[in-house]
């Protein structure tokens, strides 16, 4: 189902399954003694609580955008998030259980002259149990649903498909990763109000101790599972360090990934391993930076950017640049462009008399454009395109760009950033204006490539060499609506395109 | 022998003393109740001879021993404390419940499980029948004498009883009080009861101390309190036991 193996969907959920009691485990092993020291310590008390509630609002991404440069991608800052969101509700319930113990029993222990911990062992974390377990379930539902987010990052797990389904607009790949989320959601609590029951319940006196080491245990092969399944479903296959191959979370991306995985596995005999579905061009070039992943399609003016900003060098220098920081090689362009383009509806074309960006910083005033969050914060998007065309519209909103061509469609919105080779343009009907002023620059597609992948696997650098001007605007304007419209899989659509190309490939090593 | 010496407290934020300048003597192995109503300090009293309420001024001596240099573990093992409403933790059984005073000294199981044996029966309790039972699966009456229970464990010399009866029903109250007299018969400890009602004061006190607004007002046995009041209040306080005394003597 949407290109899903069961192997890939077992691994992605034992990932989530991971991700999750890791950090939910980590979350109540801080949060309970802390609980336990605020709770006595008034000062304290209103310390912790107000910055646990502080880091609650940080929004999610912007939490795991703050830790990528500490901690990198992948597993470390997806724990470090889950475990900072978990904390609040254990923390808060335990603190009110704590407190809400009826004074006359804290009397009782000092009566019979016990010290702090044995009021806490025998009096006080008895007696506020059932709040502090509500707690860990609460934190827990969190921890489940937030998990999903942990894709964006590299840490796999269930968001994977949520992540690689709104992408390519595919819903069944998004209930994918939706439905056993939700589902998994609800196991955790039910196994959680299992384990409180046992603990809490008096009948249940002589189980407590079974349950928790089941559940310990349980919680354990739960932290290894993605181990587990690595190992049954890799083993058997060589061992040979795989040329991970990533791309961003766009059917282009996925496409142009698929295209260049098949061509290594099935004409140069390459272990490949897929890292799709990058949430930011940020978060790729960093996995690339540190080598996590091998090659990844990127646009000329996105790359060039990116040297600017990380290096204040000229955009000349930029492929210099790649080679001496980042290790990498830019491959010679597959052949079209992906560059920004703003599209209008063709009736506000006609009625307006629209053909150019020129034409339309005439009438912009009447007009309501809309971006997404990337091209709203480029020097090469929308901060430097008004001031080249002195464009002024009506309203100017932030939509997600899932979510634009309906927008466009339904009149919301009357202006907005496309790709040049987005397939949804025919379907909806839309009409590209032409940058008469050239302002943005060459966004040709390549490949950027690891060196020591090159040194690895000589033949890449013929594969991409055959490869070049090979792709071209209309190949990909056709592929791009067969995955986005169409719905059929990038796998697919990258086989069924290789199979017509018939590229003069070197033998295989 | 338990001593207070010109003891005054005043709770942070009132502005009256809850007890002020108060000093009494209770002999050993006596059945000594304290006797006033809400705000006569009686509970305060009480709990300042195993220092639950502290920052008094004035002193308690305790066998001739001021309370303040005695450790917490050894002050509270000798003065043990009944609680009004009895006060058990709802998480625990019966048994222990009874035996938490040993299991904090770190006792040995064993010694523990005998010792709740003795003090259950005691206080009239089954074992076999008791022991397992949660509070909430007892009656009041029930739940008190575990209560009393719990205190007798670490054989105290001094008893401390915070208003243990008040919330039982008439007829149960009648039998504990009946219980708690002949189990003094048997011992040695001194028996210090705190209530604000008159007939259980007549019915236990070997001696007894009326308190009123933080003061003392008179202590002597309850046929001395009764019949030469050393105060208007304590006369009033007495007028309605004087009443219903003298009718059942006509």
């Amino acid at each position: 189902m949407g290109g899903v193996s069961g192997a890939e969907f077992a691994l992605r959920l034992a990932e989530h399954v991971q991700l999750c009691l890791t950090g939910l485990l980590v979350a109540t092993a801080i949060a309970v003694p802390l609980g336990v020291l605020a709770a006595s310590r008034k000062t304290l008390r209103a310390g912790v609580l107000a910055s646990c509630h502080g880091l609650m609002t940080i929004p999610s991404l912007a939490l795991l955008a703050f830790l990528l440069p500490v901690l990198g991608l992948g597993f470390p800052p997806a724990v470090v998030a889950l475990t900072v969101y978990a904390l609040l509700p254990t923390l808060q319930n335990t603190v009110t259980g704590l407190m809400q113990v009826d004074p006359v029993y804290r009397q009782v222990a000092d009566s019979m002259a016990m010290d702090r911990g044995q009021r806490l062992r025998w009096i006080e974390l008895p007696l506020a149990l059932p709040l502090i377990l509500a707690g860990i379930r609460t934190s827990a539902v969190w921890t489940v649903g937030l998990a999903t987010i942990c894709a964006f990052i590299g840490a796999g797990g269930l968001g994977e498909f949520i992540n690689r389904g709104l992408a390519l607009s595919n819903h069944s790949l998004l209930l994918m990763g939706a439905i056993p989320a939700a589902l998994l959601a609800m196991i955790f609590d039910r196994w959680l109000a299992g384990i409180a029951s046992v603990l809490t319940s008096r009948h249940c006196a002589r189980w407590r101790r079974t349950a928790l080491v089941g559940s310990l245990s349980l919680a354990a092969v739960g932290v290894l599972s993605p181990v587990l399944v690595r190992w049954v479903v890799q083993a058997g296959t060589s061992a040979q360090r795989p040329l991970v191959i990533a791309c961003k979370n766009w059917g282009e991306q996925l496409i142009l990934g698929e295209i260049v995985a098949q061509l290594c596995q099935t004409q140069l005999g390459i272990p490949v391993k897929r890292r799709f579905g990058f949430g930011s061009t940020d978060l790729i070039h960093e996995a690339l930076r540190s080598g996590e992943i091998d090659f990844y399609p990127e646009y000329r003016g996105t790359a060039e950017n990116l040297c600017a900003q990380k290096s204040g060098r000229p955009r000349e220098e930029s492929e210099r640049w790649y080679g001496e920081t980042m290790g990498s090689e830019w491959m010679p362009p597959f052949g079209f462009e992906n560059t920004y383009a703003l599209a209008v509806r063709q009736e506000t074309a006609e009625s307006h008399q629209l053909r150019t960006l020129s034409d339309l910083a005439r009438v912009a005033p009447q007009l309501r454009a809309a971006w997404n969050a990337e091209f709203v914060g480029r020097e090469d998007g929308w901060l430097g395109l008004q001031r080249s065309y002195g464009l002024s519209f009506a309203d100017v909103r932030t939509l997600d760009a899932m979510l634009v061509y309906d927008a466009l469609a339904q009149k919301q919105v009357d202006v907005t950033v496309v790709f040049s080779t987005d397939g949804r343009l025919e379907q909806y009907g839309l009409r590209v204006l032409e940058d008469d002023r050239a302002f943005f620059p060459d966004y040709a597609c390549m490949g950027i490539v690891r060196q020591e992948a090159l040194k690895r696997y000589p033949a890449l650098r013929e594969l991409f060499a055959a490869l070049a001007g090979k792709i071209t605007p209309a190949d990909m304007r056709r592929m791009n609506r067969l995955v986005d419209v169409d719905q059929r899989s990038p796998a697919d659509v990258a086989a069924a395109f290789l199979l017509d190309l018939r590229l003069p490939l070197p033998a295989r090593n | 022998m338990i001593e207070f010496r010109n003891v005054s407290l005043r709770y942070p934020g009132m502005n009256t003393n809850a007890l002020d300048g108060l000093s009494l003597l209770i002999p050993d192995a006596s059945f000594f109740v304290l006797l006033g109503g809400s705000g006569s300090g009686k509970t305060t009293l009480l709990k300042t001879v195993n220092r639950l309420v502290d920052g008094f001024q004035g002193q308690v001596l305790v066998d001739g021993q001021d309370n303040r240099e005695i450790p917490d573990a050894i002050l509270r093992r000798r003065c043990s404390f009944v609680f009004q409403g009895h006060a058990l933790l709802p998480h625990l059984t019966v048994a222990q419940n009874a035996g938490l005073a040993l299991a904090v000294r770190g006792e040995a199981p064993t010694v523990i499980a005998e010792k709740v044996e003795v003090v259950l029966r005691q206080m009239g309790l089954d074992p076999a029948q008791f022991s397992g039972r949660f509070p909430d699966e007892l009656s009041g009456g029930q739940a008190q004498r575990v209560g009393v229970a719990r205190a007798l464990i670490g054989d105290p010399e001094v008893l401390l009883m915070d208003e243990p009866f008040s919330a039982l029903d008439g007829m149960t109250r009648h039998q504990l009080q009946a219980h708690l007299k002949a189990l003094k018969r048997q011992s040695r400890a001194t028996f210090v009861f705190v209530t604000h009602d008159l007939f259980e004061a007549i019915e236990m006190a070997d001696r007894l101390a009326v308190l009123h607004e933080g003061r003392l007002h008179q202590v002597g046995t309850p046929a001395e309190v009764l019949q030469s009041p050393a105060t208007p209040y304590v006369e009033e306080l007495f007028r309605r036991p004087r009443e219903l005394m003298g009718r059942r003597v006509s």
